[in-house]
């Protein structure tokens, strides 16, 4: 109950301490001619050539909300009021209203994204992982090219352990998800924009991302193995392991540390057990599972042993 | 394999057919009307694997030695900008014609409906050596040979084992093909739609066994067949407003299984505690597979804007699991004595899920950011409770009433609270910190309480213009009420047949997942940019989780992880990247070698062990790409361009496990487990002209392991289980091919 009374208050007093603060945007020039102008110097084949993006997305004039659409304010769109871009100031050329790289705070560039795609990057962006990292939309999407290797299943991939590093390294390990080959894709468990499970995960809890796949292990089973029901990462690593089946660690060490019954359930299984010295039943083969084979629950109503 | 050549030939007809819908489109446009709005490549390719490879099939899509074809395309199409128009599509395939496919495909119009296809198959070979004795592999009913002898009730007894072995390949096949419409309603509603459907076939590695205690089990190991079908199906429709967004949605997913069950012949000779006729030759076994089921899920979720810098979030999810197959019979074998009938029909077994989260975010001052969830998640097991008289493993008569196990359907409940909080000292510098606490509730389990408070404290710095930090250190504590160990045992038994100092598990046992823990971790990330083209990137992590001492289960495990990157980028056609990362897991537990029949045993820490077990890995990775380069020979020039790139990986992982016991026990080291796996990638781009080139890769692969639970041993190596007897996965593997790409 005293857990209940503190929360409640602690969110009451946030709501309270967080009430509204407001800013008004600045005001500033916009060019007129936009894009004509702009494409003076950004047009094809300058040094800074983004025309391509009237080519892409974006460019689809016959969507009202795009960008390059009637009534819209085109390159300004994203970039804000660019006039003084125009000019030179002691020498210098201002820059546009908005830069979409570190020059201009994260906030801000995803402000501009989140103003059109609020709805596609949904729910979750605000507090996510990326977000409180302050990992802009444009630190992974690239707009102006015509391809954004975030949509493509082939690169995905490389995108994101461009970043997350130690991930590229346990895909490489003997059991690991398909992700070096691309067929299968970090988005397909992650939501890069924020989901509402653990590591920003699409579905609400581990088992049910686990088990939106391998629904087999699903049941309910008439016989559960308890931290199957609660927590498939209590025995399974998700990304690589040079143990099968992407076991967290070697069993049947892992299956003792919970499991200290008498006989084989408490042996030590040692090099006494591995030929030439022996041969015992709990180390070689497959260990525990050479037996207990449905780990997973059994729904045999002799079943009990997860043996049938 | 029909549906092969059926999923190939629709791949390379829909590839055909769009590169021909790209060309006329292009050819049609070609005089001087506006720049072809189909953008892309479609390449084809040819590839020869110089020798069988099993395991290499699951990454390159082919494994057998030969030549293979397959296509690629990545084409997009955008209306001219100035046509009005919002119709598109996106096309994407790869590997079309191999066995590891995928195909993605998106058409729409922009800003009012899209529809996605993705379509991929995901092999994964296991084994191609396993051996077996049994007939009828990958099916659910399995035969022994004719003339199979066992004269007693080891593997030493099966005296025509060696001639009855024959190969099983043990491997599966997941194709999934997913479907996904959305269409905007208006300004502010959108619908969503989509479907998937997964099948899983294949031979998979099952293990049977016969028999009612550890002493007298004997066991095989099965090629079980794999056959599963899901279907799953979503709905939801949002409410897309200015101050307030919310979505409601279904989700229903349906799993179904080919086979119910598997059914085997016993190759072991009777065992004397067994039942009359359980052994060779009428013995029979029979195993439950996993049983059809569903789940339903009722979702919402909306946020609101209180103020411009003040937003709430919710998150609200109604679920239910369930499964009601029919149950199979207590044994299969009609001449054990069987006389109480099952309690039920079938299990109905139900789940119901709940979920509720609130967040609120909140940035109160120009310099603060905050963050505040709450969220309450319930797993409520409502399947029905029964006393079950088991036929132990089909080899004895069934149990008493009360020997009977009750089945104990694990509910949880789970609330959690947290605060984080941004503290921005300028736009370059900022510190992070957090509290988390999460209450769990279980039943039937030694531990009904679980509380752990969690504390972050982070820092983010760029102050140098050159130097990215980022640091953080997390600490967690987990408290339990007390710990019952045999409160499940005693559960499960029939009330009264346990008195309360009975113990299954040793009663110094502590389940690392219910103990009492404390973790630490320490997070380190720096980028160095010392040249515009130039940087240098490092990470570090510590962890490190304490149990209590004095009891047995994992007391301590331990994670060292470090990586190293660099990128060089000395021109915007050429780019060399590389990376070294090392790990290590330790894993220090204990336990006491107890036997029932010698209750001292419990008390003797002479029988104590303790076992630490290693894992080290390493990875190095090396990227280099030059494109444009122009080849030259004496006076002669290409008058192409060519682009060249190089990919090598190496990385492997060392097991070790050392293991310590007490005077009573018997010890010898482990040898050590290891994997290794290095490939490298060498190709050659060669562009005949703007628009066409030719690709020239090798590549080659080599993979090895050892691992002293496969590694010389036979199928017989063991007296009271018959194994497959394969090795530890090993192959090299040398991948050439051409390929012509157009692109569009």
């Amino acid at each position: 109950m005293s857990f209940r009374v503190s929360v409640a208050v602690t969110f009451i007093g946030c709501l309270l301490i967080l009430a509204g603060v407001s800013a008004a945007w600045a005001q500033a020039d916009y060019v007129d001619d936009d894009p004509r102008m702009c494409l003076v110097c950004h047009g094809p084949g300058t040094p800074l050539a983004a025309d391509d993006i009237m080519h892409g997305a974006h460019g689809v004039v016959g969507n009202a909300d795009s960008p390059f659409a009637t009534g819209q304010l085109g390159c300004q769109s994203c970039h804000g009021p660019s006039s003084e871009h125009l000019g030179m100031v002691d020498g210098v050329r201002p820059l546009p209203g908005v830069v979409f790289d570190q020059r201009q705070p994260a906030a801000e560039r995803d402000a501009v994204c989140l103003s059109c795609h609020e709805d596609e990057t949904g729910h979750y962006w605000v507090g996510s992982a990326h977000e409180f990292a302050d990992l802009s939309c444009t630190g992974c999407h690239t707009l102006h090219p015509l391809a954004d290797a975030m949509l493509s299943f082939q690169q995905v991939n490389e995108q994101c352990t461009d970043c997350h590093q130690r991930q590229r390294a346990e895909i490489l390990q003997a059991s690991s998800h398909p992700l070096r080959s691309g067929q299968m894709t970090c988005t397909d468990c992650h939501a890069p924009h924020g989901g509402p499970g653990p590591a920003e995960l699409t579905a609400f809890t581990l088992n049910e991302q686990c088990l939106d796949c391998h629904t087999e292990k699903r049941g309910p089973f008439l016989w559960e193995h308890a931290p199957v029901a609660e927590d498939c990462s209590s025995c399974h690593t998700p990304h690589g392991s040079p143990h099968r089946g992407l076991m967290a660690a070697r069993t049947p060490f892992l299956c003792q540390q919970c499991h200290l019954a008498a006989f084989h359930p408490s042996n030590l299984e040692s090099g006494a057990g591995v030929p030439p010295q022996g041969a015992s039943n709990n180390i070689l083969g497959r260990d525990c599972t050479s037996c207990h084979t449905q780990v997973h629950g059994s729904n045999h109503p002799s079943g009990s042993g997860l043996t049938r | 394999m029909p549906d092969r050549l059926v999923i190939n030939a629709l791949a390379m007809l829909v590839t055909t057919l769009t590169a021909a819908a790209c060309l006329a489109q292009g050819a049609g446009q070609a005089g001087g009307q506006a720049a072809n709005p189909v953008a892309g490549t479609v390449s084809a390719s040819l590839g020869h694997l110089n020798d069988d490879a099993y395991q290499y099939g699951n990454q390159a899509g082919v494994n057998e030695q030969g030549a293979a074809p397959w296509l690629a395309l990545n084409l997009r199409y955008r209306p001219a900008p100035d046509s009005g128009d919002t119709a598109y599509w996106r096309i994407e395939g790869e590997r079309l014609g191999l066995e590891t496919p995928r195909f993605f495909l998106e058409v729409g119009q922009q800003g009012s409906q899209r529809l996605r296809v993705d379509f991929r198959e995901i092999p994964r070979y296991r084994f191609d050596d396993a051996r077996t004795p049994l007939q009828g592999a990958g099916t659910a009913v399995f035969t022994l040979p004719q003339n199979w002898q066992a004269t007693g009730a080891t593997t030493a007894g099966m005296s025509n084992l060696q001639e009855s072995l024959h190969e099983v390949n043990l491997w599966q096949k997941r194709r999934s093909l997913e479907l996904d419409y959305r269409r905007t309603l208006g300004p502010q509603w959108a619908l969503d739609v989509d479907f998937r459907r997964d099948t899983v076939q294949g031979t998979r590695t099952l293990a049977g066994a016969t028999g009612a205690t550890g002493g007298n089990v004997r066991a095989l190991l099965l090629p079980g067949p794999l056959d599963y079908e899901t279907h799953s199906a979503g709905l939801s429709l949002a409410y897309l407003g200015d101050a307030m967004r919310w979505t409601l949605g279904y989700h229903g997913s349906f799993f179904s299984n080919g086979d119910r069950s598997v059914l085997w012949p016993t190759p072991f000779g009777a065992h004397p505690q067994w039942g009359a006729g359980v052994g060779h030759p009428d013995g029979l076994n029979r195993m439950a597979l996993e049983p059809d089921n569903q789940a339903h899920q009722l979702r919402a979720s909306g946020s609101y804007t209180i103020t411009r810098r003040t937003r709430l979030y919710l998150d609200a999810v109604l679920g239910r699991q369930s499964q009601d197959e029919q149950f199979l019979p207590y044994t299969v074998n009609s001449q054990l004595a069987v006389t109480a009938a099952l309690p039920r029909e079938s299990l109905n077994a139900r789940v119901n899920t709940s979920r509720l989260d609130l967040r609120l975010s909140s940035r109160p001052l120009s310099r603060l950011n905050l963050s505040t969830r709450i969220g309450y998640r319930d797993r409520d097991n409502r399947t029905p409770i029964a006393a079950y008289q088991r036929v132990r493993g089909d080899a004895v008569d069934q149990q008493a009433f009360a020997d009977a196990r009750l089945n104990r359907p694990y509910s949880l409940a789970e609330a959690r609270a947290s605060l984080e909080a941004t503290w921005r000292f300028s736009s370059r510098l900022r510190l992070e910190a957090g509290y988390e606490f999460t209450d769990t509730d279980r039943d039937y389990s030694e531990v009904e309480t679980t509380r752990e408070h969690g504390v972050r404290l982070g820092l983010r710095s760029t102050q140098l213009d050159t130097l990215a930090l980022a640091l953080s250190y997390q600490h967690q504590r987990r408290r339990t009420d007390d710990y019952i160990g045999n409160r499940p045992y005693i559960q499960t038994h029939m009330p009264g047949t346990i008195d309360a100092e009975d113990f299954e598990n040793h009663p110094l046992l502590r389940k690392y997942y219910l103990s009492e823990r404390d973790r630490d971790q320490l997070r380190l990330h720096a980028d160095w940019y010392p040249l515009s083209q130039l940087s240098l990137g490092a990470a570090l992590a510590w962890n490190r989780d304490d149990y209590p001492t004095g009891y047995f289960g994992l007391n301590k495990s331990q994670v060292l992880s470090a990586t190293f990157d660099v990128s060089y980028t000395p021109a915007e056609d050429f780019s060399v990247s590389a990376f070294y990362s090392r790990d290590r897991y330790r894993n220090d537990q204990s336990g006491r070698s107890f036997r029932g029949s010698v209750p001292a045993d419990a008390f003797n820490p002479g029988r104590n062990w303790q076992v630490s077990a290693t894992d080290h890995f390493e990875t190095v990775g090396l990227n280099l790409e030059r494109e444009q380069l122009q080849p030259r020979l004496g006076d002669w020039q290409a008058s192409g361009s060519v682009d060249v790139s190089l990919q090598l990986a190496h990385s492997r992982s060392r097991g070790e496990i050392a293991t310590e016991a007490g005077p009573a026990l018997t010890n010898a080291p482990l040898p050590d487990l290891g994997t290794r796996l290095n490939t490298a990638t060498m190709a050659a781009r060669y562009h005949l002209s703007a628009q066409s080139s030719l690709r020239f890769a090798l590549e080659r692969e080599l993979y090895r392991s050892s691992d002293f639970a496969f590694d010389n041993v036979e199928p017989d190596t063991l007296a009271n289980v018959l194994l497959f007897g394969q090795d530890s996965p090993r192959y090299k593997a040398t991948w050439v091919s051409l390929s012509y790409r157009y692109q569009y």
